[in-house]
C-alpha cells in the first residue's frame, strides 16, 4: 500500500498526569494479636459481614486474649459504601476511634 | 484484586495489605461463606502480623509546564504512539502540539498553572494546560473549553462520586447537560438527537472527558475499571443541551430549578447507569402515561430499597421528550405534580428484594416496614431532576444515578 502521508518531525505536549504518592504513610502491623485489638470492618456488601463473623471466631479461638471489635455493631456509621475520599476519611476516623492495633476489612463484592 | 489495590493509592498510600478470597462472596449460602473464612483464615493471620510496608521513595513532581517532546513519524504513527502510552482511548486524536494546545488556551481566561483536581481512581493532577491538551486531542474548539472546564470541575467535585463511575463493575455514564445561552453560543445539540452523533461540540467535549478519564485517571480495565461489560459512552459520554424552548408553559428549565438565573450558561453532571426508555405512543391522558412508567422504572435500578438504601437520598433524572412533556403539562400538571406521581407509581413491594437484602437501615430511613410495604425510589418527590430532552419524538429516558452520584451545578465561566 501506497504510504501517502509524509514523516514528519513533531513538536508534541507531553499528556502525562502527574501522580503524586506518599511513603511510608501507612502503620506496621502487630507482630503478635496476643493482647491485642482487632476491628472487623465491613463495607455492607451481601455476605461479608458472614465472612468476617467466622474470621472474628477463629480470632477468638487461636489468639490469646484478642479482643475483636465488629464496626458495623458498635458504629454503624461504617457499614456503608461510600467511594468518595471524603467518605473514606470519615470511615477511617470512625474506625481509629475503636483504637484498634490492627484492621481487617472486607472491602470487594 | 488490582482494582482493591488502586484505593490506597487513590488515598495517597502506596500500598496497602491484602489477602485475595477467590469470588464470588455475594449470592453463596452461609456455609460456603464460612468455608472461605476458614480456607482464607491461615493466609490473613500471616499478613496480619508479617506484612511490612514497602519503605519506596514518595513520588513528587511538577504538574505545570507539560513538557514538549519531539516525534518523528506521521499522525498514524502518533496515534498509534498515544494508544502504547495509554494516552489514548483507541480513537483517532489530534497530535497536541504546543500551537493547538496555545490556541486552545484562547478559549478561557483560566491560567494554565491552576489545578481543577486529581482525577480518580489514581488520582492524576489535572491542570487547566492539561485539560486543554486531551480538549485538543479530541478536537474540541477553543470556545468549548469553558464548558469542559466547567463540566471537569463538576465531576471532580466528590459529591459527583467521579471515583466510581470509573472504577467500579456497572455500567456507568457520565452525563453533562447544559443550561442557558452557551447552548447557542457554541452550539450544543439541544434538540433532535440532541445527545447523539452529528453535534461536534457534544461531541469532542464527551469525547475530551472521557480521555481524561481514562489518561489522567488510569480508568482502564481490567485494571482501574472494572466494569463488568461498560459501554461505547466510555469513548464519549453524553453531552446535551437542555431544550428550553420546548418546556411546558410554567414549568422552568433545570438550571433555573437548582438556582442560577436564567440567562446564566451552567453544566450540571452527573454520574448513571443506562437509561430505561419510555416509548409510550398511545397515552392519551397523563394518568394512562404515569402507568406505562410504573412499569419500566422501580428503586432495583440502582439498588435502592434495602439493598443500598442511601440511594434513596439521590437524585435521579429524568429526561422528558418534548412530546411527553407537553402530554403531562396538556393535565395542568406542574413539574411537582409529575414528580409526585413519579415518585408514587414507581414504588414496588419490599417482598421483591432476596432476604439477604438487611432492613435495618431502611427501616431507619422508612420506618417499619412489612413485606407489602411498597418501598420508593427516593425518600421525597422533589429529589428527582427534570429536564426536557431531545426532539420530535415519544421518547424519554430515565437515568438511575450511580450510588453515591449526586448531580453537581457550576456556572459556566469564560
Amino acid at each position: 500500500m501506497e504510504k501517502s502521508e509524509k514523516q514528519t518531525k513533531w513538536k508534541l505536549v507531553n499528556p502525562e498526569a502527574l501522580v503524586q504518592i506518599e511513603a511510608d504513610q501507612v502503620n506496621q502491623h502487630p507482630k503478635d494479636l496476643s493482647g491485642k485489638t482487632v476491628v472487623l470492618y465491613w463495607n455492607g456488601k451481601p455476605n461479608g459481614d458472614l465472612f468476617l463473623n467466622r474470621i472474628g471466631e477463629l480470632l477468638a479461638e487461636r489468639i490469646d486474649n484478642v479482643k475483636v471489635i465488629k464496626a458495623w455493631e458498635v458504629r454503624p456509621f461504617t457499614k456503608r459504601t461510600d467511594p468518595t475520599v471524603e467518605a473514606s476519611r470519615a470511615m477511617a476516623e470512625e474506625l481509629a476511634g475503636l483504637n484498634p492495633d490492627l484492621i481487617v476489612g472486607a472491602p470487594g463484592d | 484484586m488490582e482494582l482493591a489495590n488502586t484505593i490506597p493509592l487513590a488515598e495517597g498510600f502506596r500500598e496497602a495489605c491484602f489477602v485475595q478470597v477467590s469470588p464470588p462472596i455475594g449470592m453463596l449460602p452461609p456455609s460456603d461463606i464460612r468455608e472461605k473464612a476458614e480456607n482464607a483464615f491461615d493466609e490473613i493471620l500471616r499478613a496480619s502480623t508479617d506484612w511490612r510496608p514497602s519503605a519506596g521513595p514518595a513520588v513528587k513532581g511538577v504538574a505545570y509546564p507539560a513538557d514538549i517532546f519531539e516525534f518523528s513519524g506521521t499522525v498514524e504513527d502518533i496515534n498509534r504512539h498515544f494508544i502504547e502510552k495509554k494516552w489514548s482511548l483507541g480513537l483517532p486524536i489530534l497530535p497536541p502540539t504546543p500551537e493547538r494546545i496555545h490556541e486552545m488556551l484562547k478559549g478561557i481566561s483560566r491560567k494554565p498553572w491552576e489545578i481543577l483536581g486529581q482525577v480518580p481512581p489514581r488520582m492524576g493532577t489535572l491542570t487547566v494546560e492539561l485539560a486543554a491538551v486531551y480538549a485538543a486531542m479530541a478536537g474540541c474548539r477553543p470556545q468549548y473549553m469553558p464548558v469542559l472546564v466547567a463540566a471537569l470541575e463538576g465531576f471532580l467535585t466528590p459529591e459527583a462520586n467521579w471515583r466510581l463511575a470509573l472504577s467500579g463493575t456497572g455500567t456507568s455514564q457520565l452525563i453533562v447537560i447544559v443550561n442557558g445561552p452557551v447552548v447557542k453560543e457554541i452550539g450544543i445539540g439541544c434538540e433532535q438527537g440532541a445527545a447523539g452523533k452529528g453535534y461536534h461540540a457534544n461531541g469532542s467535549i464527551g469525547y475530551a472527558i472521557n480521555l481524561i478519564a481514562y489518561a489522567v485517571g488510569g480508568s482502564r480495565p481490567p485494571m482501574f475499571d472494572r466494569s463488568t461489560l461498560a459501554s461505547p459512552s466510555d469513548y464519549v459520554c453524553w453531552v446535551f443541551g437542555e431544550n428550553e424552548n420546548a418546556l411546558p408553559e410554567g414549568w422552568k428549565p433545570l438550571h433555573v430549578e437548582r438556582g442560577f438565573k436564567h440567562s446564566d450558561s451552567v453544566v450540571t453532571v452527573m454520574a448513571s447507569y443506562p437509561p430505561a426508555e419510555n416509548m409510550d405512543h398511545w397515552s392519551a391522558s397523563v394518568e394512562e402515561h404515569m402507568r406505562w412508567w410504573s412499569h419500566i422504572v422501580n428503586p432495583l435500578q440502582n439498588m435502592g430499597g434495602p439493598s443500598v438504601p442511601q440511594v434513596m437520598e439521590q437524585n435521579p433524572l429524568i429526561a422528558l421528550g418534548p412530546e411527553h412533556a407537553h402530554l403531562i403539562a396538556s393535565g395542568k400538571w406542574s413539574k411537582d405534580d409529575f414528580r409526585k406521581a413519579f415518585w408514587d407509581e414507581t414504588r414496588i413491594p419490599l417482598s421483591v428484594w432476596p432476604s439477604a437484602c438487611g432492613r435495618e437501615r431502611l427501616a431507619e430511613m422508612l420506618g417499619a416496614a412489612t413485606d407489602d410495604s411498597l418501598i420508593p425510589i427516593t425518600l421525597k418527590p422533589e429529589q428527582f431532576l427534570i429536564v426536557i430532552a431531545g426532539g420530535d419524538g415519544k421518547q424519554s429516558h430515565y437515568f438511575a444515578p450511580l450510588p453515591g452520584s449526586f448531580p453537581v451545578s457550576r456556572l459556566i465561566r469564560r
